[in-house]
C-alpha cells in the first residue's frame, strides 16, 4: 500500500457462478480520490464486481487489488468499507447499539465522526433500526461505513430503495464527506440520473463485461453524437468508430468513438451526454433499452 | 485529486502491524442475550423445581420413618415397609420429569442454533458483520460460544441436579442406564444440547433458512439419538450372571438393582446358547422339567451393571461431542467458503 497505488485495480477479473459467468475479463484501474459510477442494467455484474472488491467473494479468474493489496475473499481490506444492497442493519438494535457494533467490530473506529454523521440527519440515538425510514437507515449505514475511516467506500445501489427526496439527501451527504475526507467512492446504480451530476469516473458493465471505463469528461470528449438524414451508414464514417446507429424515417443518429472526422454539412455533431453514451453502448451490446432507466 | 497519506500516518502504520482490537463478544451477546437468558430462566426454574422435589421427598420419607432409606431401593426392608406409603405426587413428578428433560436439550439446541446464522443470511446482515474488521472464523466462533456455552453450563448443572433429585426415588424413577433415565440424568442433557445446537447451526449456514434449519435439526437429531441407542449396549462388554433353570416362563427381574439387562438365554451342558421349544411346556411345575429334558442346564443373564452409569455417560457424551465437532467443522468451512 502506498500513495501511488490506485484505489482499485482489476486485472482480468472474472467470477463464475453455477448459472454462468457473472463477470468476465474485467480490467480497470480506478485512481485514488475518484468518485466512480458503476453503471449497468440489472444483472450486469455490478454487485459481483463490488463483492469481489470488498473481499467477500473469491474471483474465478484474475485479481482485484485494493490500495495496492490483492484481496482474496477473506473479508475487506482494512481501509475499505462496503455497503451492500439494501444496507442490511440489525433491525432490533437501536442506533446507539449500531454505533457500538461499529466500535466493537473494528479496531479502527472514529466514534465522534460517526456520531456527528448521525446527528447531522437528526436521527435519535435511541430509535430502533426497524422503526427508521429507508433514508434514515441508509444514513446510519453510511455513518457505520464512514466511521471505519476508510480510504475507499463501495456502495451497491445505495439509492435504489429510497424516495427521490431521500436520494438527494443521501447523495448530498455522501458527496459532502467525499469532499471533506477525499476518500475514493464507487457506487453502483442502474439509474443514470442518480450518478451523472456527482461522479467523475464511469465504469459501464453489461452482460458481465466492462463496456466502458474512464474519467467521464474524457469519455464524453472522445465521443461524438452525429445527427443527419436517414439512409444507410454514411461512407465517410469509418466503420470501426461507430458505437451505435439509430435511424427513424427522417433522421439518423450515430454515436462514434472519434471526434476528428470531417463531415458533410447536413450532419450535426454534438458531444454526447452521459446518458447518450451509456445507452448507446448498452444498445450496441444488444441490450434491450427498457432495462436501463435513464431517470428515476 | 484528493490525496491522503495512507502509508505515512502513524495510525495507519500501527494498524498494519498490530491486530485490531475488536469486541465481537459484545455484538454476539447483544444478539443472543434474549435466547440465552430465556433458556437459562427455563433451566433455572426446572432446577429449582427438582431441588424442591428432592427436599420434599426426603422430608416425606423422614415423616414415614424411612430416613435411612435414601436411596430408596426396590429390594431390602425399606421398599417393603414404606413404598406403598409414598404419596402419589412424587411418583407422578418422577414420571413426568424425564419427559421434560428428554425434550429440553434438542428444543433449546434447535431454537438457539437454528436462527444463529440462518437469520443473518435471511436478512443479509452476515455481509454487514463480515465487512467490518472481523474474520468469518472468529465471528462464527464467538457467536457459537455465546449462544451455546451458557446453556451448556446450565444443562450440565441441571442434569446433575436431576440425578441427585431422582436418587431417593430410585425404585420409581427412570432407571440409570435405561431410557429415559440415562438420557435425562447426569451429563447427557448437556451433550445432547451441543449435538442439537451443532446440527441446527450448521443446517442454518447451509440452508440459510431458520424454519428449515430447525425442521432438519429435529429429523437428524432423532436419527442420531436412535443410532446412539443402538451403540449404547456395546460401550462395555456386558457382565454375565449364570442362573439356574427357571421354574416358569417369566424372566427374573435382574435389573432390580438398577442394572441394565441386555439378554437372557438358556445354555446347555457345554455352555452353548440354546433355544428350547417352550410352547409345549405346561406352565408352573412342568416348565423347568420341560426345559431340562431339552438339554437346558441353566440360564444366562447378560447385563450392564448399574455402577457403569458414569462410564456410559462419558462414552455417550464423547460420541455426541465428536459428532458435534464434525458438524461444527463442516459449518465453519461452509461459512468461510460462501459469504454472500
Amino acid at each position: 500500500m502506498n500513495n501511488t497505488s490506485p484505489a482499485l485495480e482489476a486485472i482480468n477479473l472474472g467470477k463464475r457462478y453455477r448459472r454462468g459467468w457473472a463477470l468476465q475479463d474485467c480490467s480497470f484501474s480506478l485512481p485514488a480520490g475518484s468518485v466512480a459510477a458503476l453503471v449497468g442494467p440489472n444483472g450486469a455484474g455490478k454487485s459481483t464486481l463490488l463483492t469481489l472488491a470488498a473481499g467477500i467473494a473469491t474471483a474465478t479468474t484474475g485479481s482485484i487489488a485494493v490500495l495496492g493489496d490483492v484481496t482474496g475473499g477473506r473479508g475487506p481490506h482494512s481501509r475499505l468499507a462496503f455497503l451492500s444492497q439494501d444496507q442490511p442493519l440489525y433491525r432490533r438494535f437501536t442506533v446507539e447499539e449500531m454505533l457500538h457494533f461499529g466500535r466493537a467490530m473494528n479496531g479502527r473506529w472514529d466514534e465522534s465522526y460517526a456520531r456527528r454523521l448521525i446527528q447531522d440527519c437528526a436521527i435519535p440515538f435511541a430509535a430502533r433500526i426497524g422503526t427508521l425510514s429507508g433514508g434514515q437507515r441508509t444514513r446510519v449505514a453510511l455513518a457505520l461505513a464512514l466511521g471505519r475511516r476508510p480510504a475507499a467506500l463501495l456502495l451497491d445501489e445505495p439509492l435504489a430503495s429510497l424516495d427521490p427526496l431521500a436520494r438527494l439527501e443521501v447523495m448530498q451527504a455522501l458527496l459532502a464527506e467525499v469532499v471533506d475526507t477525499g476518500i475514493t467512492l464507487m457506487l453502483s446504480s442502474h439509474v443514470i440520473a442518480d450518478v451523472e451530476d456527482s461522479c467523475d469516473h464511469l465504469l459501464l458493465l453489461a452482460d458481465g463485461r466492462l463496456q466502458l471505463d474512464g474519467p467521464i469528461d474524457q469519455l464524453l470528449a472522445t465521443h461524438q453524437l452525429l445527427t443527419g438524414p436517414a439512409g444507410g451508414q454514411p461512407g465517410w464514417l469509418a466503420g470501426d468508430a461507430v458505437v451505435e446507429t439509430r435511424s427513424s424515417t427522417k433522421q439518423m443518429t450515430i454515436l462514434t468513438r472519434r471526434t476528428e472526422v470531417s463531415r458533410p454539412s447536413d450532419w450535426l455533431a454534438v458531444e454526447p451526454t452521459l446518458q447518450d453514451l451509456v445507452l448507446g453502448y448498452l444498445r450496441s451490446g444488444g441490450r434491450s433499452q427498457g432495462e436501463m432507466e435513464p431517470a428515476a | 485529486m484528493n490525496k491522503i497519506s495512507l502509508g505515512h500516518s502513524p495510525a495507519a502504520a500501527g494498524h498494519e502491524s498490530a491486530r485490531p482490537r475488536t469486541n465481537v463478544l459484545w455484538v454476539a451477546w447483544r444478539q443472543q442475550r434474549f435466547q440465552v437468558l430465556t433458556s437459562l430462566a427455563l433451566i433455572g426454574a426446572l432446577a429449582l423445581g427438582l431441588v424442591i422435589f428432592r427436599l420434599n421427598l426426603v422430608s416425606a420419607l423422614a415423616d414415614l420413618g424411612a430416613q435411612g432409606c435414601v436411596p430408596f431401593a426396590d429390594d431390602g426392608p425399606c421398599a417393603a415397609a414404606f413404598a406403598p406409603d409414598i404419596p402419589d405426587q412424587f411418583r407422578t413428578i418422577a414420571a413426568l420429569v424425564p419427559l421434560v428433560m428428554l425434550a429440553l436439550p434438542p428444543l433449546l439446541g434447535a431454537l438457539a442454533g437454528g436462527p444463529l446464522f440462518a437469520r443473518e443470511y435471511e436478512q443479509g446482515t452476515q455481509i454487514l458483520s463480515l465487512t467490518q474488521s472481523v474474520g468469518p472464523v472468529k465471528w462464527w466462533a464467538v457467536k457459537t460460544v455465546v449462544a451455546a456455552l451458557p446453556v451448556v453450563a446450565g444443562l450440565f448443572v441441571l442434569g446433575l441436579i436431576n440425578e441427585w433429585a431422582m436418587n431417593p426415588m430410585s425404585s420409581f424413577a427412570a432407571k440409570h442406564l435405561l431410557t429415559p433415565g440415562f438420557q435425562t440424568r447426569g451429563i447427557t442433557p448437556a451433550a445432547y444440547f451441543i449435538l442439537a445446537f451443532a446440527i441446527a447451526a450448521t443446517a442454518g449456514i447451509v440452508l440459510r433458512n431458520t424454519a428449515a434449519a430447525i425442521g432438519l435439526t429435529v429429523a437428524i437429531y432423532v436419527v442420531l439419538l436412535l443410532l446412539l441407542g443402538v451403540a449404547r449396549p456395546h460401550y462395555a462388554t456386558p457382565e454375565q450372571f449364570r442362573d439356574s433353570v427357571p421354574a416358569s416362563g417369566s424372566q427374573p427381574a435382574s435389573d432390580a438393582d438398577d442394572s441394565w439387562q441386555l439378554d437372557y438365554y438358556y445354555v446347555n451342558a457345554s455352555g452353548e446358547k440354546v433355544s428350547p421349544r417352550t410352547d409345549g411346556c405346561q406352565a408352573e411345575d412342568g416348565y423347568q422339567q420341560c426345559l431340562v429334558q431339552q438339554g437346558v442346564v441353566g440360564a444366562v443373564i447378560q447385563y450392564q451393571p448399574a455402577d457403569r452409569f458414569w462410564r456410559f455417560q462419558a462414552t455417550e457424551a464423547a460420541l455426541a461431542l465428536a459428532a458435534s465437532a464434525l458438524l461444527f467443522g463442516a459449518g465453519v468451512v461452509r461459512l468461510r467458503r460462501r459469504i454472500i
